[in-house]
Protein backbone atom coordinates (compact mmCIF):
# COMPACT_ATOMS: atom_id res chain seq x y z
CA UNK A 1 0.00 0.00 0.00
CA UNK A 2 1.24 3.45 -0.85
CA UNK A 3 0.92 5.25 2.49
CA UNK A 4 1.66 8.82 1.29
CA UNK A 5 -0.88 8.44 -1.52
CA UNK A 6 -3.62 7.26 0.84
CA UNK A 7 -2.99 10.04 3.36
CA UNK A 8 -2.86 12.71 0.66
CA UNK A 9 -6.09 11.42 -0.87
CA UNK A 10 -7.85 11.35 2.51
CA UNK A 11 -6.82 14.96 3.23
CA UNK A 12 -7.97 16.20 -0.16
CA UNK A 13 -11.21 14.24 0.21
CA UNK A 14 -11.83 15.83 3.59
CA UNK A 15 -11.32 19.30 2.10
CA UNK A 16 -13.82 18.54 -0.65
CA UNK A 17 -16.42 17.40 1.87
CA UNK A 18 -15.87 20.55 3.94
CA UNK A 19 -16.13 22.64 0.78
CA UNK A 20 -19.55 21.23 -0.06
CA UNK A 21 -20.76 21.20 3.55
CA UNK A 22 -19.86 24.88 4.00
CA UNK A 23 -22.92 25.72 1.93
CA UNK A 24 -25.04 24.93 5.00
CA UNK A 25 -28.65 25.96 4.84
CA UNK A 26 -27.95 29.36 3.36
CA UNK A 27 -30.03 30.44 0.42
CA UNK A 28 -27.28 31.18 -2.03
CA UNK A 29 -27.74 34.66 -3.50
CA UNK A 30 -24.98 36.69 -5.10
CA UNK A 31 -23.94 38.40 -1.86
CA UNK A 32 -23.75 35.10 0.04
CA UNK A 33 -21.83 33.46 -2.75
CA UNK A 34 -19.20 36.19 -3.21
CA UNK A 35 -18.74 37.73 0.26
CA UNK A 36 -20.58 35.27 2.55
CA UNK A 37 -23.10 37.88 3.61
CA UNK A 38 -20.37 40.07 5.23
CA UNK A 39 -20.61 38.14 8.49
CA UNK A 40 -17.05 36.98 9.09
CA UNK A 41 -15.04 37.86 12.18
CA UNK A 42 -12.64 35.71 14.17
CA UNK A 43 -11.36 32.48 12.69
CA UNK A 44 -12.77 32.64 9.16
CA UNK A 45 -11.71 36.24 8.55
CA UNK A 46 -8.32 35.34 9.99
CA UNK A 47 -7.67 32.46 7.60
CA UNK A 48 -8.98 34.49 4.66
CA UNK A 49 -6.78 37.43 5.65
CA UNK A 50 -3.80 35.13 5.97
CA UNK A 51 -4.73 33.97 2.45
CA UNK A 52 -1.53 33.85 0.57
CA UNK A 53 0.85 33.35 3.47
CA UNK A 54 0.53 29.60 3.36
CA UNK A 55 0.15 28.76 -0.33
CA UNK A 56 2.33 26.51 -2.48
CA UNK A 57 4.25 29.62 -3.43
CA UNK A 58 5.28 30.30 0.14
CA UNK A 59 5.23 26.75 1.50
CA UNK A 60 7.33 25.07 -1.18
CA UNK A 61 8.52 28.33 -2.71
CA UNK A 62 10.06 29.71 0.51
CA UNK A 63 12.20 26.62 1.00
CA UNK A 64 13.10 26.59 -2.70
CA UNK A 65 13.92 30.30 -2.77
CA UNK A 66 16.10 29.95 0.33
CA UNK A 67 17.82 27.01 -1.33
CA UNK A 68 18.44 28.80 -4.61
CA UNK A 69 19.08 32.39 -3.53
CA UNK A 70 19.76 32.44 0.22
CA UNK A 71 19.49 35.86 1.89
CA UNK A 72 17.00 37.41 -0.58
CA UNK A 73 14.46 34.82 0.65
CA UNK A 74 14.08 36.77 3.87
CA UNK A 75 11.78 39.18 2.04
CA UNK A 76 9.17 36.39 2.23
CA UNK A 77 9.38 36.58 6.02
CA UNK A 78 9.00 40.36 6.09
CA UNK A 79 6.49 41.47 3.50
CA UNK A 80 3.38 40.10 5.18
CA UNK A 81 3.92 42.18 8.32
CA UNK A 82 4.44 45.30 6.21
CA UNK A 83 1.29 44.49 4.25
CA UNK A 84 -0.73 44.11 7.44
CA UNK A 85 0.47 47.53 8.64
CA UNK A 86 -0.85 49.02 5.39
CA UNK A 87 -4.09 47.05 5.65
CA UNK A 88 -4.69 48.32 9.17
CA UNK A 89 -5.18 51.81 7.73
CA UNK A 90 -6.30 51.09 4.18
CA UNK A 91 -8.93 48.38 4.51
CA UNK A 92 -11.40 49.86 7.03
CA UNK A 93 -12.42 52.80 4.80
CA UNK A 94 -12.65 50.48 1.80
CA UNK A 95 -14.76 48.00 3.73
CA UNK A 96 -17.09 50.76 4.91
CA UNK A 97 -17.53 52.07 1.41
CA UNK A 98 -18.11 48.55 0.08
CA UNK A 99 -20.77 47.84 2.65
CA UNK A 100 -22.64 51.11 2.02
CA UNK A 101 -22.65 50.54 -1.69
CA UNK A 102 -23.14 46.79 -1.78
CA UNK A 103 -19.84 46.09 -3.51
CA UNK A 104 -18.93 42.46 -4.17
CA UNK A 105 -15.79 42.47 -6.30
CA UNK A 106 -12.61 44.49 -6.50
CA UNK A 107 -13.61 46.00 -9.83
CA UNK A 108 -16.95 47.05 -8.27
CA UNK A 109 -14.94 49.53 -6.25
CA UNK A 110 -13.62 51.19 -9.38
CA UNK A 111 -17.03 51.16 -11.06
CA UNK A 112 -18.67 52.75 -8.04
CA UNK A 113 -16.06 55.16 -6.71
CA UNK A 114 -15.28 56.63 -10.12
CA UNK A 115 -18.81 56.23 -11.50
CA UNK A 116 -17.37 54.43 -14.50
CA UNK A 117 -18.41 50.92 -15.53
CA UNK A 118 -15.71 50.99 -18.19
CA UNK A 119 -13.03 51.53 -15.58
CA UNK A 120 -14.55 48.63 -13.62
CA UNK A 121 -14.40 46.45 -16.71
CA UNK A 122 -10.76 47.43 -17.28
CA UNK A 123 -9.94 46.57 -13.67
CA UNK A 124 -11.73 43.23 -14.11
CA UNK A 125 -9.75 42.40 -17.24
CA UNK A 126 -6.44 43.30 -15.57
CA UNK A 127 -7.43 41.27 -12.52
CA UNK A 128 -8.40 38.19 -14.52
CA UNK A 129 -5.32 38.38 -16.75
CA UNK A 130 -2.98 38.25 -13.77
CA UNK A 131 -4.93 36.07 -11.40
CA UNK A 132 -5.67 33.17 -13.72
CA UNK A 133 -1.99 32.35 -14.27
CA UNK A 134 -1.55 32.50 -10.51
CA UNK A 135 -4.33 29.92 -10.16
CA UNK A 136 -2.70 27.85 -12.87
CA UNK A 137 0.55 27.90 -10.92
CA UNK A 138 -1.27 26.50 -7.90
CA UNK A 139 -2.62 23.73 -10.10
CA UNK A 140 0.81 22.83 -11.41
CA UNK A 141 2.13 22.90 -7.86
CA UNK A 142 -0.55 20.42 -6.86
CA UNK A 143 0.30 18.11 -9.75
CA UNK A 144 4.00 18.19 -8.84
CA UNK A 145 3.34 17.55 -5.17
CA UNK A 146 1.08 14.57 -5.74
CA UNK A 147 3.42 13.02 -8.29
CA UNK A 148 6.40 13.45 -5.98
CA UNK A 149 4.86 12.08 -2.81
CA UNK A 150 3.33 9.10 -4.63
CA UNK A 151 6.61 8.31 -6.36
CA UNK A 152 5.07 8.88 -9.78
CA UNK A 153 2.17 6.45 -9.21
CA UNK A 154 -0.34 9.20 -9.89
CA UNK A 155 0.42 11.35 -12.90
CA UNK A 156 0.47 15.08 -12.51
CA UNK A 157 -2.34 15.55 -15.05
CA UNK A 158 -4.62 13.05 -13.28
CA UNK A 159 -4.06 14.75 -9.93
CA UNK A 160 -4.83 18.17 -11.40
CA UNK A 161 -7.98 17.06 -13.17
CA UNK A 162 -9.42 15.22 -10.18
CA UNK A 163 -8.56 17.81 -7.53
CA UNK A 164 -9.53 20.87 -9.49
CA UNK A 165 -12.63 19.31 -10.98
CA UNK A 166 -13.82 18.89 -7.40
CA UNK A 167 -12.74 22.44 -6.49
CA UNK A 168 -14.73 23.85 -9.39
CA UNK A 169 -17.82 22.03 -8.15
CA UNK A 170 -17.61 23.13 -4.53
CA UNK A 171 -16.89 26.74 -5.46
CA UNK A 172 -19.84 26.56 -7.84
CA UNK A 173 -22.02 25.38 -4.96
CA UNK A 174 -20.71 27.26 -1.92
CA UNK A 175 -18.69 30.26 -3.16
CA UNK A 176 -16.57 32.09 -0.59
CA UNK A 177 -17.76 29.85 2.24
CA UNK A 178 -15.99 26.93 0.61
CA UNK A 179 -12.73 28.89 0.38
CA UNK A 180 -13.01 30.07 4.00
CA UNK A 181 -13.86 26.74 5.63
CA UNK A 182 -11.33 24.73 3.64
CA UNK A 183 -8.75 27.39 4.61
CA UNK A 184 -9.20 26.39 8.23
CA UNK A 185 -8.22 22.80 7.46
CA UNK A 186 -5.42 23.92 5.16
CA UNK A 187 -3.84 26.26 7.70
CA UNK A 188 -4.10 23.75 10.54
CA UNK A 189 -2.42 21.02 8.50
CA UNK A 190 0.22 23.34 7.10
CA UNK A 191 1.19 24.57 10.54
CA UNK A 192 1.58 20.98 11.73
CA UNK A 193 3.57 20.08 8.61
CA UNK A 194 5.78 23.17 8.91
CA UNK A 195 6.53 22.40 12.54
CA UNK A 196 7.32 18.74 11.88
CA UNK A 197 9.64 19.24 8.94
CA UNK A 198 10.96 22.66 10.02
CA UNK A 199 12.11 21.39 13.39
CA UNK A 200 12.65 17.73 12.56
CA UNK A 201 14.79 17.88 9.43
CA UNK A 202 17.40 20.52 10.36
CA UNK A 203 17.88 18.99 13.81
CA UNK A 204 18.11 15.48 12.42
CA UNK A 205 20.98 16.39 10.12
CA UNK A 206 22.73 19.17 12.05
CA UNK A 207 21.73 18.84 15.69
CA UNK A 208 20.91 22.54 16.08
CA UNK A 209 20.00 25.57 13.98
CA UNK A 210 23.26 27.18 14.97
CA UNK A 211 25.26 24.26 13.57
CA UNK A 212 23.19 24.41 10.40
CA UNK A 213 23.83 28.13 9.87
CA UNK A 214 27.56 27.68 10.56
CA UNK A 215 27.69 24.81 8.09
CA UNK A 216 25.96 26.88 5.39
CA UNK A 217 28.31 29.81 6.05
CA UNK A 218 31.25 27.46 5.77
CA UNK A 219 30.11 25.72 2.58
CA UNK A 220 28.55 28.73 0.85
CA UNK A 221 30.05 31.96 2.22
CA UNK A 222 27.73 34.91 1.68
CA UNK A 223 24.69 32.75 0.81
CA UNK A 224 22.77 33.97 3.86
CA UNK A 225 23.12 37.72 3.15
CA UNK A 226 22.30 39.85 0.11
CA UNK A 227 22.63 39.20 -2.78
CA UNK A 228 23.25 35.63 -1.63
CA UNK A 229 23.69 33.13 -4.43
CA UNK A 230 21.44 35.15 -6.74
CA UNK A 231 24.18 37.57 -7.74
CA UNK A 232 21.71 40.35 -8.62
CA UNK A 233 19.25 40.60 -5.73
CA UNK A 234 21.02 43.18 -3.55
CA UNK A 235 19.97 45.67 -0.90
CA UNK A 236 18.05 48.05 -3.24
CA UNK A 237 16.20 45.06 -4.69
CA UNK A 238 15.34 43.82 -1.20
CA UNK A 239 13.95 47.16 -0.06
CA UNK A 240 12.00 47.82 -3.27
CA UNK A 241 10.61 44.28 -3.26
CA UNK A 242 9.43 44.58 0.34
CA UNK A 243 7.70 47.87 -0.49
CA UNK A 244 6.14 46.50 -3.68
CA UNK A 245 4.90 43.23 -2.24
CA UNK A 246 3.51 44.90 0.87
CA UNK A 247 1.44 47.19 -1.37
CA UNK A 248 0.36 44.36 -3.64
CA UNK A 249 -0.69 41.90 -0.93
CA UNK A 250 -4.30 43.06 -0.77
CA UNK A 251 -4.50 44.12 -4.42
CA UNK A 252 -5.06 40.57 -5.60
CA UNK A 253 -8.75 40.47 -6.56
CA UNK A 254 -9.43 37.50 -4.27
CA UNK A 255 -7.75 39.17 -1.27
CA UNK A 256 -9.53 42.50 -1.86
CA UNK A 257 -12.84 40.70 -2.16
CA UNK A 258 -12.29 38.56 0.94
CA UNK A 259 -11.99 41.79 2.93
CA UNK A 260 -15.61 42.60 2.14
CA UNK A 261 -16.66 39.47 4.02
CA UNK A 262 -15.60 41.06 7.34
CA UNK A 263 -18.23 41.69 9.97
CA UNK A 264 -16.81 45.05 11.09
CA UNK A 265 -13.86 47.40 10.77
CA UNK A 266 -12.84 46.34 14.25
CA UNK A 267 -12.54 42.72 13.12
CA UNK A 268 -10.35 43.86 10.22
CA UNK A 269 -8.04 45.88 12.48
CA UNK A 270 -7.76 43.15 15.07
CA UNK A 271 -6.69 40.70 12.38
CA UNK A 272 -4.22 43.16 10.87
CA UNK A 273 -2.68 43.61 14.30
CA UNK A 274 -2.03 39.96 15.03
CA UNK A 275 -1.59 38.36 11.60
CA UNK A 276 2.13 39.30 11.42
CA UNK A 277 2.79 36.73 14.16
CA UNK A 278 1.22 34.07 11.97
CA UNK A 279 4.03 34.23 9.45
CA UNK A 280 6.91 33.80 11.87
CA UNK A 281 6.72 30.06 11.19
CA UNK A 282 7.90 30.69 7.64
CA UNK A 283 11.35 31.07 9.14
CA UNK A 284 11.33 27.30 9.61
CA UNK A 285 10.84 26.86 5.87
CA UNK A 286 14.09 28.70 5.24
CA UNK A 287 15.89 26.27 7.54
CA UNK A 288 14.45 23.40 5.51
CA UNK A 289 15.75 25.09 2.36
CA UNK A 290 19.21 25.57 3.89
CA UNK A 291 19.27 21.96 5.09
CA UNK A 292 18.31 20.76 1.63
CA UNK A 293 21.09 22.89 0.12
CA UNK A 294 23.65 20.80 2.02
CA UNK A 295 21.89 17.42 2.02
CA UNK A 296 20.34 17.26 -1.48
CA UNK A 297 22.62 19.62 -3.41
CA UNK A 298 22.43 20.28 -7.12
CA UNK A 299 18.75 21.16 -7.60
CA UNK A 300 18.44 23.78 -10.32
CA UNK A 301 15.78 26.18 -11.63
CA UNK A 302 12.23 25.15 -10.76
CA UNK A 303 13.67 21.94 -9.31
CA UNK A 304 14.51 23.94 -6.17
CA UNK A 305 10.79 23.97 -5.41
CA UNK A 306 11.18 20.29 -4.66
CA UNK A 307 13.83 20.94 -2.01
CA UNK A 308 11.31 20.45 0.78
CA UNK A 309 9.59 17.41 -0.71
CA UNK A 310 12.82 15.66 -1.67
CA UNK A 311 14.26 16.20 1.75
CA UNK A 312 11.06 15.05 3.46
CA UNK A 313 10.98 11.84 1.44
CA UNK A 314 14.61 11.22 2.21
CA UNK A 315 14.54 11.99 5.91
CA UNK A 316 11.05 11.32 7.26
CA UNK A 317 8.75 8.26 7.56
CA UNK A 318 6.10 7.65 4.90
CA UNK A 319 3.17 8.96 6.93
CA UNK A 320 4.87 12.34 7.36
CA UNK A 321 5.52 12.48 3.63
CA UNK A 322 1.80 11.83 3.17
CA UNK A 323 0.90 14.58 5.63
CA UNK A 324 3.23 17.05 3.93
CA UNK A 325 1.85 16.00 0.55
CA UNK A 326 -1.75 16.46 1.70
CA UNK A 327 -0.99 19.81 3.34
CA UNK A 328 0.87 20.91 0.23
CA UNK A 329 -2.05 19.83 -1.97
CA UNK A 330 -4.42 21.95 0.12
CA UNK A 331 -1.96 24.85 -0.10
CA UNK A 332 -2.68 24.69 -3.82
CA UNK A 333 -6.38 23.82 -3.82
CA UNK A 334 -7.66 26.43 -1.38
CA UNK A 335 -6.03 29.50 -2.94
CA UNK A 336 -7.10 28.02 -6.28
CA UNK A 337 -10.70 28.06 -5.05
CA UNK A 338 -10.49 31.70 -3.92
CA UNK A 339 -8.87 32.72 -7.19
CA UNK A 340 -11.41 31.06 -9.46
CA UNK A 341 -14.24 32.56 -7.39
CA UNK A 342 -12.81 36.07 -7.66
CA UNK A 343 -12.10 35.75 -11.37
CA UNK A 344 -15.58 34.39 -12.11
CA UNK A 345 -17.26 37.14 -10.07
CA UNK A 346 -15.21 39.78 -11.93
CA UNK A 347 -16.46 38.41 -15.23
CA UNK A 348 -20.08 38.18 -14.05
CA UNK A 349 -20.31 41.57 -12.33
CA UNK A 350 -17.91 43.79 -14.14
CA UNK A 351 -17.83 42.52 -17.70
CA UNK A 352 -21.25 40.90 -18.12
CA UNK A 353 -23.35 43.27 -15.99
CA UNK A 354 -21.37 46.53 -16.13
CA UNK A 355 -20.74 46.51 -19.84
CA UNK A 356 -22.72 43.88 -21.74
CA UNK A 357 -26.11 43.71 -19.98
CA UNK A 358 -26.66 46.76 -17.77
CA UNK A 359 -30.15 45.54 -16.80
CA UNK A 360 -29.00 42.06 -15.73
CA UNK A 361 -30.63 40.84 -12.51
CA UNK A 362 -28.64 39.58 -9.54
CA UNK A 363 -29.77 36.07 -10.29
CA UNK A 364 -28.53 36.16 -13.83
CA UNK A 365 -25.21 37.64 -12.67
CA UNK A 366 -24.89 34.75 -10.22
CA UNK A 367 -25.70 32.28 -12.97
CA UNK A 368 -23.13 33.75 -15.35
CA UNK A 369 -20.48 33.87 -12.60
CA UNK A 370 -21.08 30.23 -11.74
CA UNK A 371 -20.76 29.19 -15.34
CA UNK A 372 -17.47 31.09 -15.47
CA UNK A 373 -16.18 29.14 -12.46
CA UNK A 374 -16.34 26.07 -14.67
CA UNK A 375 -15.01 27.87 -17.75
CA UNK A 376 -12.04 29.41 -15.93
CA UNK A 377 -11.20 26.16 -14.22
CA UNK A 378 -11.31 24.28 -17.52
CA UNK A 379 -9.10 26.92 -19.13
CA UNK A 380 -6.63 26.77 -16.23
CA UNK A 381 -6.46 23.00 -16.47
CA UNK A 382 -5.81 23.16 -20.17
CA UNK A 383 -3.09 25.75 -19.65
CA UNK A 384 -1.52 23.86 -16.74
CA UNK A 385 -1.32 20.64 -18.76
CA UNK A 386 -0.02 22.31 -21.92
CA UNK A 387 1.90 25.03 -20.02
CA UNK A 388 2.77 27.42 -22.83
CA UNK A 389 5.53 29.90 -22.13
CA UNK A 390 3.30 32.99 -22.39
CA UNK A 391 1.70 31.90 -19.13
CA UNK A 392 5.04 31.60 -17.42
CA UNK A 393 5.71 35.19 -18.36
CA UNK A 394 2.32 36.37 -17.10
CA UNK A 395 2.96 34.61 -13.84
CA UNK A 396 6.34 36.21 -13.35
CA UNK A 397 4.56 39.52 -13.81
CA UNK A 398 1.48 38.69 -11.69
CA UNK A 399 2.52 40.23 -8.39
CA UNK A 400 3.99 43.31 -10.03
CA UNK A 401 0.87 43.48 -12.19
CA UNK A 402 -1.83 43.44 -9.53
CA UNK A 403 0.16 45.90 -7.44
CA UNK A 404 -0.57 48.46 -10.17
CA UNK A 405 -4.02 48.84 -8.56
CA UNK A 406 -2.43 50.28 -5.45
CA UNK A 407 -1.84 53.91 -6.51
CA UNK A 408 -5.47 54.21 -7.64
CA UNK A 409 -6.87 52.69 -4.46
CA UNK A 410 -4.73 54.89 -2.23
CA UNK A 411 -5.44 58.05 -4.24
CA UNK A 412 -9.16 57.30 -4.30
CA UNK A 413 -9.15 57.63 -0.50
CA UNK A 414 -6.90 60.66 -0.19
CA UNK A 415 -7.53 62.81 -3.23
CA UNK A 416 -11.00 63.71 -4.44
CA UNK A 417 -9.78 64.84 -7.80
CA UNK A 418 -8.54 61.39 -8.82
CA UNK A 419 -10.43 60.63 -12.02
CA UNK A 420 -11.43 57.55 -13.97
CA UNK A 421 -9.31 58.77 -16.88
CA UNK A 422 -6.30 59.20 -14.60
CA UNK A 423 -6.71 55.76 -13.04
CA UNK A 424 -7.20 54.06 -16.42
CA UNK A 425 -4.16 55.79 -17.93
CA UNK A 426 -1.98 55.00 -14.92
CA UNK A 427 -3.11 51.39 -14.83
CA UNK A 428 -2.44 50.86 -18.53
CA UNK A 429 1.02 52.43 -18.29
CA UNK A 430 1.88 50.47 -15.14
CA UNK A 431 0.69 47.12 -16.45
CA UNK A 432 2.27 47.70 -19.87
CA UNK A 433 5.60 48.58 -18.29
CA UNK A 434 5.49 45.56 -15.98
CA UNK A 435 4.85 43.20 -18.87
CA UNK A 436 7.55 44.79 -21.00
CA UNK A 437 10.21 44.80 -18.26
CA UNK A 438 9.51 41.30 -16.99
CA UNK A 439 9.10 39.64 -20.39
CA UNK A 440 12.21 41.32 -21.81
CA UNK A 441 14.24 40.16 -18.81
CA UNK A 442 14.76 43.58 -17.23
CA UNK A 443 13.79 42.54 -13.73
CA UNK A 444 15.53 43.67 -11.58
CA UNK A 445 16.21 46.95 -13.36
CA UNK A 446 18.87 49.36 -12.02
CA UNK A 447 19.06 47.04 -9.02
CA UNK A 448 15.39 47.68 -8.21
CA UNK A 449 12.34 45.45 -8.48
CA UNK A 450 10.84 46.22 -11.91
CA UNK A 451 7.36 46.46 -10.39
CA UNK A 452 8.38 49.51 -8.35
CA UNK A 453 9.59 51.33 -11.45
CA UNK A 454 6.27 50.61 -13.16
CA UNK A 455 4.40 51.67 -10.01
CA UNK A 456 6.09 55.07 -9.98
CA UNK A 457 5.33 55.63 -13.66
CA UNK A 458 1.73 54.58 -13.01
CA UNK A 459 1.35 57.02 -10.11
CA UNK A 460 2.86 59.94 -12.04
CA UNK A 461 0.61 59.33 -15.05
CA UNK A 462 -2.45 58.96 -12.81
CA UNK A 463 -1.77 62.29 -11.07
CA UNK A 464 -0.97 64.21 -14.26
CA UNK A 465 -4.02 62.91 -16.13
CA UNK A 466 -6.23 63.56 -13.10
CA UNK A 467 -4.98 67.16 -13.03
CA UNK A 468 -5.86 67.57 -16.72
CA UNK A 469 -9.16 65.67 -16.54
CA UNK A 470 -10.23 65.98 -12.90
CA UNK A 471 -12.66 63.54 -11.35
CA UNK A 472 -16.03 64.83 -10.23
CA UNK A 473 -17.42 62.06 -8.08
CA UNK A 474 -21.19 62.13 -7.92
CA UNK A 475 -22.54 63.90 -4.85
CA UNK A 476 -24.09 60.71 -3.50
CA UNK A 477 -20.77 58.91 -3.89
CA UNK A 478 -18.94 61.48 -1.83
CA UNK A 479 -21.71 61.91 0.74
CA UNK A 480 -21.52 58.26 1.72
CA UNK A 481 -17.80 58.47 1.64
CA UNK A 482 -15.71 58.72 4.70
CA UNK A 483 -12.05 58.24 4.01
CA UNK A 484 -9.68 57.69 6.85
CA UNK A 485 -11.46 58.97 9.86
CA UNK A 486 -14.88 58.26 11.20
CA UNK A 487 -15.06 61.69 12.80
CA UNK A 488 -14.20 63.72 9.69
CA UNK A 489 -17.19 63.09 7.43
CA UNK A 490 -19.95 64.34 9.68
CA UNK A 491 -22.82 63.36 7.39
CA UNK A 492 -21.41 59.86 7.12
CA UNK A 493 -20.78 59.60 10.86
CA UNK A 494 -24.33 60.59 11.70
CA UNK A 495 -25.69 58.02 9.39
CA UNK A 496 -23.45 55.41 10.92
CA UNK A 497 -24.65 56.24 14.42
CA UNK A 498 -28.27 55.75 13.46
CA UNK A 499 -27.68 52.22 12.25
CA UNK B 1 -4.88 60.20 11.77
CA UNK B 2 -1.23 61.20 11.39
CA UNK B 3 -0.16 60.12 14.86
CA UNK B 4 -1.59 56.59 14.66
CA UNK B 5 -0.13 56.23 11.18
CA UNK B 6 3.29 57.37 12.40
CA UNK B 7 3.21 54.79 15.18
CA UNK B 8 1.75 52.00 13.04
CA UNK B 9 4.30 52.44 10.26
CA UNK B 10 7.34 52.75 12.50
CA UNK B 11 8.31 49.04 12.25
CA UNK B 12 7.77 49.24 8.47
CA UNK B 13 10.19 52.13 8.09
CA UNK B 14 12.78 50.89 10.58
CA UNK B 15 12.88 47.42 9.05
CA UNK B 16 13.61 48.83 5.59
CA UNK B 17 16.04 51.54 6.66
CA UNK B 18 18.06 49.07 8.72
CA UNK B 19 18.60 46.51 5.95
CA UNK B 20 21.87 48.00 4.57
CA UNK B 21 23.35 47.91 8.08
CA UNK B 22 22.46 44.30 8.88
CA UNK B 23 23.31 42.72 5.54
CA UNK B 24 25.49 39.98 6.98
CA UNK B 25 25.30 36.20 7.21
CA UNK B 26 26.72 36.30 10.75
CA UNK B 27 25.30 33.51 12.89
CA UNK B 28 23.43 35.08 15.81
CA UNK B 29 22.25 32.19 17.95
CA UNK B 30 21.20 30.11 14.96
CA UNK B 31 19.66 32.94 12.88
CA UNK B 32 21.56 34.87 10.18
CA UNK B 33 21.77 38.55 11.16
CA UNK B 34 19.72 39.74 8.16
CA UNK B 35 16.93 37.27 8.94
CA UNK B 36 17.04 38.14 12.62
CA UNK B 37 16.58 41.84 11.87
CA UNK B 38 13.50 41.17 9.76
CA UNK B 39 12.14 38.70 12.30
CA UNK B 40 12.46 41.25 15.13
CA UNK B 41 10.39 43.86 13.29
CA UNK B 42 7.80 41.31 12.20
CA UNK B 43 7.30 40.30 15.82
CA UNK B 44 7.18 43.92 17.00
CA UNK B 45 4.64 45.00 14.35
CA UNK B 46 1.62 43.80 16.40
CA UNK B 47 2.73 45.90 19.38
CA UNK B 48 2.96 49.04 17.28
CA UNK B 49 -0.36 48.39 15.54
CA UNK B 50 -2.04 47.83 18.89
CA UNK B 51 -0.60 51.16 20.04
CA UNK B 52 -1.81 52.81 16.83
CA UNK B 53 -5.27 51.47 17.54
CA UNK B 54 -5.31 53.25 20.90
CA UNK B 55 -4.41 56.51 19.17
CA UNK B 56 -7.22 56.33 16.60
CA UNK B 57 -10.00 58.89 16.93
CA UNK B 58 -12.62 57.54 19.27
CA UNK B 59 -15.36 57.31 16.64
CA UNK B 60 -13.06 55.34 14.38
CA UNK B 61 -11.92 53.01 17.14
CA UNK B 62 -15.36 52.21 18.42
CA UNK B 63 -16.95 51.95 15.03
CA UNK B 64 -18.16 48.39 14.84
CA UNK B 65 -19.26 49.19 11.33
CA UNK B 66 -22.70 47.77 11.60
Amino acid sequence: MNVPLVITAVIVGLAVIIGFASHGRTTMDLEQWTVAGRRYGGLLLWVLGAGEIYTTFTFLGAAGYAYANGGPAFYILGYGALAYAISFFLLPPLWRYAKRNGLLTQADYFTSRFASPWLGALAAVVGVVFVVPYGTLQLEGLGDIVTTVTNGKVSSATAMIVAFGLVALFVFASGLRAAAWTSVLKDALLIVAVLIVGIGLPLKYFGSYSHLISAVNHAHPGHLALPGSSGVLGVPWMISTLVLTSMGFYMYPQAFMATYSARSTRAIRRNATFLPLYQVLLLLMFYVGFTALLIVPGLKGSGTNFALLDLTRKGEPAWITGLVGGAGALAAIVPGAAIVLAAAALVGRNIYRDVLRRDASERSVLRVSRVFVLVIMAASLYIAIRSPSVIVNLLLAAYDGVTQFFPAVLASLLWRRTSAAGVAAGLLVGVGLVLYLVVSGHDPIWGLNAGIVALLANAVVMVVVSLIVPGRPAREVMAAYRPFTAAAGTAGAGEEARR
Amino acid sequence: MLRPAAVGFLPYVVMLVGIPFVNSPANVGGVPLLGLWILIWVVLTPLFLAAAHRLLPRAEREDGGR
